[in-house]
């Protein structure tokens, strides 16, 4: 049995709209994904085929070729060598996935958090959020415990268990629970709630 | 903000894809006979281009300057991942000529530290000012235990710590990015 409960206006919402919406805005910017992980592979990639190149030609004009990469093959290759198909293969591979890191918006491991100010941006951690959930849940009364939280865009979903054989309506006051807990703490954007309450043996 | 190292990794990134996407498209294209099967079964090196690789003596100290210009602009990108500078303190009067007060970063992050470390469930805090004296900024990490409300957490630090800060520095607005982390841990019952 579900219950679902849209994400409920609060009493921020009422104040000033412009200044809350910079402050949010504020807020998500601050937690996007600044790509370091790629970015360092995609340097260091650079930098190294640029020393690499550097060194063989510089070591060749001086008369004392480095040959620490061996490139004497390149001499007969020709454009349907499967080699050569191989290494333009795999640039066009690297540079697609270059691409996609730097247009898809990644993965922060961090939620921000609705505020008031847009000076002050806060977020708290997935992880975070998620025991936050399981918390509220697990003190709704007829709930033994939570099997799952996952966390989504825009709805948060709760398997509990319960002791109690007939849970008809319970699943309303977890989600009561669980809504309250999250309006306390405002996730950036606003998440409905939805809770699976199963029996304890099950 | 400390947007800057975000909007330098997408331009390299794009950049760079797109240089390495269209190279290896190319060369995969005209050796899986896009542009004809004569040119597809070509050498990659032809005579002419090494003809004209002897016949200027330009060329290859030309390449050795562009592979030295593009090692140090991957270097340059590398150090751009460091972290904004620290502060190492803050004039509280900058125009003042009968002298200023100087504060010490490092005092005024610890103070916020351990004002943050008592609160309830909070296990480690560490507080950075960034940017410069004229506009300083904060950062703030808080780590704390499964125990811990976030959401008073965030109350506390946003209603006690921060104006207190701010009280200190004397300025209405300092812009802070705080981050409530959730760590794992032992919950070591309190036995006294």
């Amino acid at each position: 049995m579900t219950v679902q409960a849209a994400p409920r206006t609060t009493e921020e919402r009422r104040e000033p709209k412009g200044r809350t919406r910079k402050a949010d805005r504020a807020a998500k910017r601050a937690f996007h994904s600044r790509r370091v992980r790629p970015a360092m592979v995609g340097a260091l990639l650079l930098t190294a085929a640029g020393v690499l190149t550097a060194i063989e030609v510089i070591s060749a004009l001086l008369d004392r070729p480095a040959r620490i990469f061996p490139y004497g093959w390149v001499r007969d290759a020709a454009w349907d060598d499967w080699y050569a198909l191989a290494i333009f293969g795999a640039l066009a591979l690297l540079g697609l996935v270059f691409l996609l890191a730097a247009l898809l918006p990644g993965r922060s491991r961090m939620v921000p958090l609705h505020g008031r100010d847009p000076s002050l941006m806060m977020g708290v951690s997935r992880r975070g959020l998620k025991r936050a959930v399981a918390a509220a849940a697990e003190e709704a009364p007829g709930v033994s415990g939570v099997r799952r939280v996952r966390l989504r865009r825009r709805r948060v979903k709760v398997v509990a268990k319960t002791p109690v054989r007939e849970p008809a309506g319970l699943d309303e006051g977890v989600t009561a629970a669980v809504r309250d807990r999250l309006d306390r703490l405002e996730p950036l954007p606003g998440r409905s709630v939805r809770v699976r309450l199963t029996h304890q043996g099950t | 903000m400390d947007r800057r190292p975000a909007r330098i990794n997408r331009t390299g990134l794009t950049l760079l894809g797109a240089v390495l996407a269209a190279a290896g498209g190319a060369g995969l294209a005209r050796g899986l006979g896009a542009f004809g099967d004569g040119r597809a079964s070509s050498p990659v090196l032809t005579g002419g281009a090494r003809r004209f690789a002897e016949d200027n003596a330009w060329f290859w100290p030309a390449v050795a300057a562009a592979a030295v210009v593009l090692a140090l602009l991957g270097l340059a990108w590398l150090l751009a991942q460091g972290r904004t500078g620290k502060l190492p303190g803050l004039a509280l009067e900058p125009d003042a000529e009968a002298g200023t007060t100087r504060l010490s970063a490092k005092a005024l992050a610890g103070a916020l530290e351990a004002e943050i470390g008592e609160y309830p469930g909070v296990r480690k805090v560490r507080a950075r000012l960034v940017g410069s004296s004229r506009r300083p900024e904060l950062r703030l990490n808080v780590a704390y235990e499964r125990l811990a409300d976030p959401a008073e957490l965030r109350r506390r630090v946003q209603d006690e710590a921060v104006p207190h800060l701010r009280a200190a520095l004397e300025r209405d607005s300092v812009p802070t990015v705080v981050r409530l982390r959730l760590v794992p841990g032992e919950q070591s019952p309190t036995v006294i």
